[in-house]
């Protein structure tokens, strides 16, 4: 595992960090001058680039700042293995249908959410504008701020992203794809695609291009024959993609022409995009996902910090500052009214959400535990494709 | 429900049938979501759901499951009605269609709801049965509870049952129109103003509760843009043949599975069970015919999702399944497994048009037209059906289409075996609504609740003399011979007295002369009376041939005209 931004600030200990915490003290940021050790920074494993580069400005800085803890990341890229590593991150940055199955094989602790959202008082008068630290208290104390299914056993989403498909522009002069049955259309749309080599996502597409409506997907991809036609499907592609297994290389793949189409996170598309990258994102079949922090069962900081990190990452306005970083979707009602324009570029981030009303028309919102129990058995057959193929 | 003097005036109705309207689709609704929600729950949890069976991860416990579950289910579904329902039988559209037509009461409340549990039994443990016969009863059963309050309108509780089946419909196919139609179609077969206007209210109220606050996506959308060729419409027309031909074979396996139930040397509460281990162990090679399919209706509509021998072999099947089911007590309807095999049907009627080498617009049209041919022709509802295919898909191309096969399958499948499946099981209880409403009605009152007059009897060993003295007394012109037991001998007219005054009465009475027995129908009793001419006829016992009275042929007509005379006001009411 490879550590990064050794951020290491200052020193205080762990009991002092959760006193200032949850005894509201407003004074725990305390002078930065002295280097700190690495058994009292908390290490936080995540998907770096542009995501990474935003929960840095967004979250972890002002952690940092607000508690005198350090923060260092660790790169993580999905899948159960760093959760048998000797040691592995503190927090992880899971998709939340891996936290399911990791939790469910006893490799994540479970915790109790009322302490992350009894805390926010403390928070809430915490921050520097009292009017809103007030009006934040009021919010915060209802549980339903949080949106459905946002806490489980072993986990607490924190935001909603998409995975979904874009294309460069300059490959398609004339008529450009709108829907995600295009992707299967070689005809009209001819080109490399750049998909990740995984079922996940792609048997959904498959499915939806058979005209399947999004409320059934899942019901018929349960069944051997809805498999079967995902396999016809994904033949008519055969020959024609190039595979990643990194997020960051598909937005590469475009920028630099290699794919015409390409599978990827809403996040990195748009920051390639407002970087001046020539692509569209299409949000007909884009499905939304969410992403949750989770404890490993073998990691080492103590919980007090744990938890005091997850209470301060789950703030609305810490959710809204990550949500102008990067269009991912905050999961507290009440964040929504913090999110305005990006920080360098000045867009209007609401609308580039996942969640965003005119991107819902055909949205799939994923079902975590039928992908959990059902990993092995799509894994089996997007294997057996793909040597097919060989 | 009375009718005359104590009725309230036109806005006292205006008020109650636009509440009861608005009251019974809202609780329809609302209920009609909680039976589909708990079949789905139990769909879910039991392991019918292919959702849920690929989730589960062990295969063995997955296979005994599979058998298990519709058995248990059926031990538990024929139980109950057993036990606790005095029908001891599942209650359903037929027994609505008798209410509303005879103007008689619903069976039971509690009746209903064992039928109504048993339904949900039935389909959540994946008999294959429908779920839209019994949302159509709990529908009727919520209404009658209204039954209790004197509302002094007339024809209160058809109007009612109306509303309550118009906002199940309404509310399980998220289409308002179909509900409304349904229910007059189907349910009361006429459309006046004062049943018309409470059940548009009751529909309405059954999709806003139903869309409005809980936000239910369209049924079934299906990409279609139009027909390609006009030939096309020919073959529409064919496929509703087809499926007429189909229909029939339908309807016979239900009712020769039920006659093969009823023959079985097998408690009637162990039959669902029987059935219930056939369903699981054909489940074990086609997992797909368990429940009500929706996945299966959704393939359907995909081109290359089935190859011809696997739909043939889930036509047969599903059909044969659901004779099996309905015939030995599952509980449940027959409009969605008839949407199923019709589906499937279509689908393999358009294979085999692609194999034949003839251009067509693609799988859904096919199926879709198939799929409402058959099922409005087994229940009867060709109206309907057109209505459902524009709510559901919001298509009209497609509705066009599927007009053209639904009018040719009806039309036959009411040549070859009457108007619906219900009409048919109806008649099989004696109530034959082929003639109309009217000929029902009269079928079913008897003789006996007429007012029947006191005759004047003569011994057959009286003498024409002392026969004669008594006509004169009571100012009759005919007597009724009867012995001294009050068995029925003759009848002896006036004119048949003779100017012998010794003769014996049993020597000029006519031994022929018309009687009629107290259980007739007052439609049979009419058919009986042809050509009768005489002052009023005999009423005998069936049993021992006993008199109980006389009854004179103005009493009959009287009462076919207040029957005929009810209908028309019914039929022609506006509020």
């Amino acid at each position: 595992m490879r550590y990064k931004h050794g951020h290491l600030q200052q020193t205080a200990r762990h009991l002092m960090i959760a006193c200032s915490l949850s005894c509201c003290m407003t004074s725990s940021v305390s002078s930065a001058a002295e280097p700190v050790t690495s058994d009292v920074s908390l290490i936080i494993g995540t998907w770096g680039g542009p995501y990474e580069a935003a929960q840095y400005t967004a979250l972890f800085h002002p952690f940092e700042q607000h508690t005198g803890m350090a923060v260092s990341t660790a790169d993580y890229t999905g899948g159960l293995a760093v959760l048998n590593e000797p040691s592995p991150p503190d927090i992880l940055d899971m998709l939340q249908d891996e936290a399911e199955v990791a939790c469910e094989a006893g490799l994540l602790l479970e915790f109790d959410h009322a302490s992350l959202v009894d805390a926010d008082r403390g928070i809430a008068s915490t921050t520097q504008r009292a009017s809103a630290g007030e009006d934040l208290a009021r919010d915060s104390f209802a549980r339903h701020d949080f949106y459905r299914g946002v806490f489980s056993d072993c986990s607490v989403a924190h935001l909603s992203f998409s995975t979904l498909i874009a294309y460069d522009e300059r490959a398609f002069t004339s008529e450009k794809p709108q829907y995600i049955k295009d992707l299967f259309d070689l005809e009209r749309f001819p080109g490399k695609r750049a998909l990740q080599r995984s079922p996940a996502a792609l048997f959904e597409w498959a499915m939806m291009a058979e005209g399947v409506p999004v409320s059934q997907i899942y019901d018929l991809l349960s069944t051997e024959r809805g498999l079967r036609l995902v396999m016809n499907r994904l033949e008519k592609l055969r020959g024609h993609v190039i595979w990643w297994d990194n997020p960051a290389e598909a937005v590469a793949m475009l920028e630099q022409g290699d794919a015409v189409m390409a599978s990827g996170y809403n996040g990195r598309f748009f920051e390639a995009w407002s970087r001046g990258v020539p692509i569209n994102m299409i949000w007909d079949g884009q499905i939304i996902d969410r992403s949750v922090w989770a404890i490993p069962a073998s990691s080492s900081a103590s919980m007090a910090t744990k938890l005091a990190f997850l209470r301060f990452a789950l703030h609305p306005e810490r959710l809204a500052h990550m949500a102008r970083q990067i269009p991912y979707g905050p999961l507290r009602k009440s964040a929504f009214k913090y999110i305005g324009l990006h920080p360098d570029s000045g867009i209007v981030m609401r609308d580039h959400l996942p969640t965003a009303e005119h991107h819902l028309a055909n949205a799939l919102h994923r079902d975590t535990r039928w992908y959990a129990r059902t990993l092995r058995l799509r894994e089996d057959y997007f294997s057996r494709w793909l040597a097919e193929g060989e | 429900m009375e009718t005359g003097s104590r009725q309230g005036n036109t806005s006292y109705r205006f008020v109650v049938l636009t509440l009861m309207g608005c009251g019974l689709g809202t609780v329809v609704s609302l209920a009609a979501l909680l039976f589909v929600e708990c079949v789905r729950w139990l769909n879910s949890a039991l392991l019918i759901a292919p959702r849920a069976r690929v989730q589960f991860a062990d295969p063995t416990l997955l296979a005994i499951l599979t058998v298990l579950v519709p058995t248990v289910g059926g031990l538990l579904v024929g139980h109950l009605l057993h036990r606790f329902s005095a029908e001891k039988r599942v209650l359903g559209p037929p027994d609505v269609i008798l209410s509303a037509q005879l103007r008689k009461p619903l069976p039971g409340i509690r009746s209903g709801l064992m039928s109504t549990i048993a339904a949900i039994l039935s389909l959540g443990c994946g008999a294959s049965v429908g779920q839209y016969g019994p949302l159509v009863y709990l529908g009727a059963l919520l209404a009658s509870t209204l039954d209790r309050f004197k509302l002094r309108i007339p024809n209160a509780r058809s109007v009612a049952i109306a509303c309550g089946v118009a906002a199940a419909i309404s509310t399980a196919f998220n289409a308002p129109i179909a509900g409304l139609v349904f229910a007059h179609e189907v349910i009361l077969r006429h459309y006046s103003l004062q049943a018309f206007a409470p059940t548009t209210v009751a529909s309405a109220s059954g999709f806003v509760v139903a869309n409005v606050l809980f936000e239910r996506p369209p049924l079934f959308l299906v990409a279609f843009d139009g027909v390609g060729h006009a030939y096309e419409f020919g073959l529409f027309a064919l496929l509703g043949v087809l499926c007429a031909l189909l229909a029939v074979v339908f309807m016979k396996c239900v009712i020769g599975s039920a006659r093969l139930a009823a023959k079985m040397p097998v408690h009637a509460s162990f039959r669902p069970a029987i059935a219930g281990v056939v369903v699981g162990f054909v489940a074990l090679q086609i997992p797909d015919v368990l429940g009500i399919g929706s996945e299966l209706l959704r393939f359907a509509t995909i081109e290359g999702a089935f190859s011809n021998p696997e739909l043939a072999v889930l036509v047969v099947s599903k059909l044969l399944l659901t004779a099996l089911c309905l015939g030995f007590g599952f509980a449940g309807g027959i409009f969605s497994p008839s949407l199923l095999v019709g589906i499937l049907f279509g689908a393999l009627c358009w294979n085999l048009l692609g194999t034949a080498g003839i251009e067509t617009s693609g799988i859904a049209v096919y199926g879709i037209s198939s799929m409402v041919a058959l099922a409005s022709a087994v229940i009867g509802a060709p109206l309907t059906a057109i209505l459902i295919v524009f709510e559901l898909t919001r298509n009209y191309e497609l509705t066009i289409a599927a007009m053209v096969s639904v009018v040719f399958a009806n039309l036959i499948v009411f040549r070859l075996a009457g108007r619906s499946l219900f009409d048919i099981q109806l008649a099989a209880r004696g109530v034959d609504l082929s003639g109309g409403r009217d000929q029902a009605q009269m079928q079913h009152a008897r003789l006996i609740e007429l007012e029947l007059s006191q005759a004047v009897t003569v011994l057959p060993e009286d003498t024409s003399a002392a026969a004669h003295a008594k006509l004169l007394g009571e100012k009759r012109a005919e007597a009724v011979v009867v012995d001294s037991s009050r068995k029925f001998s003759g009848v002896l007219r006036l004119q048949d007295l003779s100017s012998d005054s010794s003769v014996l009465v049993k020597n000029l009475q006519q031994s022929e002369a018309l009687y009629l027995f107290d259980d007739l129908s007052l439609w049979d009793a009419m058919n009986e009376m042809k050509g009768y001419v005489g002052e009023s006829i005999p009423v005998l016992s069936r049993t021992e041939h006993r008199l109980l009275g006389v009854i004179s042929e103005s009493a009959i007509v009287e009462a076919y005209l207040q029957i005929v005379h009810q209908s028309r006001q019914e039929e022609n009411d506006a509020l």
